[in-house]
């Protein structure tokens, strides 16, 4: 009885890991495999695709295009949500706690949802659908994320550190510069990785607000209509994986870190 | 009392009619204090008593409800923290953990923009003061407790404030510590001359630093005096118990006459001299005396003695305490001087005798007003 619930429990999780990554794990191995039908038996190793992906220029068009918007995104989400969690944490107004419950409502708004009313937004107030209108969807999704995470990071540093800057002539805001910003410095990091990362994958509400430059999500919706172009989207999937990966590998880390040194 | 003299005539720090409230609850009521030019003044009471909110006040963290706050005469209430030549030395030492010990203590110089020289100068001069020289390039987190509250005062007194503040600066560190940071306080204090406002919930501690205690209690002074005042001549039972060790006993008031009174204490009768204290104009009172200043009288002196029994001797070093019960069951302490007299042994009956002058006659409490702890 005792010995074999460790191992029922071990079948589990094995089950769920290959629930999990199974499917994943389709795209590098159709991706390397030379046949453009996705079907077993594997026919043979090839780069063949990757090389097409490298000389695809729209492809190329669509990843600058993905990289311009989530630099953009990312930077005006995390420096706007950094303030207003740090006006969240550090203010004793009596809008502190409304505020925060709306900053971070949009968490549970239904992307189409968001994408539609963004869309109505940006026609009327003239932008219309454009890579300018998808950037401002992209901020909007993102920063209900960095407020929450942020507002988490200034809520772990004592609210005496602040004080004794002030104590000592610091203007609150250059308490915020030399002080409080740099002490949640970690966590501005990955907030500004996080939300890249969360641009880069967008495609729902960059769906409503393309115009006719594409960003590289909808670049592979597109293409996923021509059955030749398949495995070389797949070389492109297993690429995307691995960066933004190994980008949030790095926030985790970078989180991590800022825990532990103000722990 | 003394003609004032100039320091006297215009306190540093006044503090006229403040009152803090949080919504509804009061946390400071009505309070006036002047804080004299260079003393070492500590605000005691037990927790909640409005003493930590008071030292925010004058910081200006916390802005007053009601009052006013007056540094050399103006007007300060307005003024924004960073704007107030004040500085505080925190309970949890709040030094900056991504800066080394040095930029920590250069920070309050560095914000004012003094040339890079001269905080240099500076800061080594502090980190020397307190004993820290070496420890310049160190980050707050390789310090010990000890060392971090050195680092703290540093820090504090880098931009020469008027006044300092400190908020149980020594609360963190362990007793022998705490002693040996307190006799360095009030050295530092001494030789700077500085005006010194501490805050404590530790009696003693307020005994060894301050110049002058103001006792606090439910957002209310109790009484403000030098130690000695305090210990001698406490004004409440509330500070007879929060300063020291304190007997009271619950007795009647038979009769008066000038600076004798007659007290009734269970069934016995007690004559006492009470010169240079007041006699409140109730029937219900507490005798207040401390255990030092009881007296083991070889016999009964009838009208001047109570018979008491001895239920417990405790030894505490510099003296031995009994613990007596009275007739009407009020267990009273007796400090005897452990200078090799034989004790009385458990459960003996002895006279207890009442040195002149040393007693004091309270209000019979009804209320909440004793809440020390």
């Amino acid at each position: 009885m005792m010995d074999k619930q460790p191992r029922l429990l071990k079948a589990y999780a094995l089950l769920y890991l290959c629930f999990l990554y199974a499917p994943i794990l389709m795209l590098p191995l159709f991706s390397l495999n030379n046949a453009v039908a996705v079907a077993f038996p594997l026919r043979g190793f090839t780069l063949h695709w990757y090389k097409q992906l490298f000389q695809d220029r729209s492809l190329h068009a669509a990843l600058f295009n993905s990289l311009q918007v989530a630099i953009i995104a990312s930077v005006a989400a995390t420096s706007a949500g950094t303030l207003t969690a740090y006006a969240l944490t550090r203010g004793r107004g009596f809008l502190t706690r409304p505020v925060t419950g709306l900053a971070v409502l949009p968490l549970f708004i239904p992307g189409i949802i968001l994408g539609i009313a963004l869309l109505m937004v940006v026609n009327l107030i003239g932008i219309g659908p454009s890579l300018t209108a998808v950037t401002i969807g992209h901020i909007a999704v993102c920063l209900p994320l960095t407020i929450v995470i942020m507002r988490g990071r200034f809520a772990s540093t004592s609210a005496s550190i602040d004080e004794a800057a002030m104590d000592l002539g610091a203007t609150p805001w250059t308490t915020f510069r030399r002080v409080s910003l740099p002490l949640a410095l970690p966590g501005f990091l990955s907030c500004l990785i996080l939300s890249f990362t969360t641009s880069i994958d967008e495609f729902i509400v960059s769906f409503f607000l393309v115009g006719t430059q594409e960003t590289l999500p909808l670049y592979i919706w597109d293409h996923l209509r021509f059955p030749e172009q398949l495995p070389q989207l797949l070389g492109l999937g297993t690429l995307i994986l691995i960066c933004s990966g190994a980008l949030v590998l790095c926030a985790e880390f970078l989180r991590r870190r800022g825990a532990a040194q103000s722990a | 009392m003394l003609v004032p003299s100039a320091s006297d005539a215009a306190p540093i720090i006044e503090l006229r009619g403040v009152e803090k409230f949080y919504g509804a609850s009061r946390a400071v009521q009505t309070m006036d204090l002047s804080v004299r030019q260079g003393e070492f003044l500590a605000l005691l009471g037990p927790s909640g008593c409005g003493k930590t909110t008071t030292l925010r006040m004058i910081a200006g963290f916390e802005a007053p409800t009601k009052g006013d706050i007056l540094l050399h005469g103006r007007d300060i209430k307005a003024d924004p923290p960073y704007r107030r030549p004040v500085n505080t030395v925190f309970q949890d030492y709040a030094l900056f953990p991504h800066m080394t010990v040095a930029e920590n203590v250069g920070f309050g110089l560095s914000v004012a923009r003094r040339p890079r020289a001269e905080i240099k100068t500076r800061v080594t001069e502090l980190l020397t003061m307190v004993g820290l020289g070496d420890k310049a390039g160190r980050s707050p987190a390789q310090l010990s407790g000890g060392q971090r509250q050195r680092v703290a005062l540093a820090r504090a007194l880098a931009r020469a404030p008027e006044v300092l503040l400190l908020d149980e600066p020594l609360s963190a560190l362990d007793a022998h510590l705490r002693q040996q940071m307190q006799i360095e306080l009030k050295q530092i204090q001494a030789r700077l001359g500085l005006t010194f406002i501490i805050v404590t919930h530790d009696q003693s501690e307020a005994l060894t630093l301050a110049d002058r205690i103001v006792v606090m209690n439910h957002g209310v002074i109790a009484q403000i005096g030098t130690p000695a005042e305090l210990y001698d001549s406490p004004a409440s039972p509330f500070v007879a118990r929060f300063l020291g060790a304190a007997n009271l006993i619950p007795c009647r008031l038979a009769e008066r006459r000038d600076h004798a009174v007659t007290l009734a204490i269970g069934g016995t009768s007690l004559s006492l001299d009470i010169a240079g204290g007041s006699v409140p104009a109730t029937q219900n009172l507490l005798l207040c005396v401390r255990p030092e200043r009881l007296l083991l009288l070889p016999e009964a002196k009838p009208g001047h003695s109570l018979p008491a029994r001895v239920e417990s001797r405790i030894f505490l070093g510099l003296v031995e305490r009994l613990q007596l019960r009275l007739p009407d069951d009020t267990i009273v302490n007796l400090d005897l001087p452990h200078r090799g007299a034989m004790p009385p042994a458990l459960g003996e009956t002895i006279h207890l005798g009442f040195e002149p002058g040393t007693t004091r006659l309270f209000v019979a409490e009804t209320n909440d007003d004793s809440g020390a702890d």
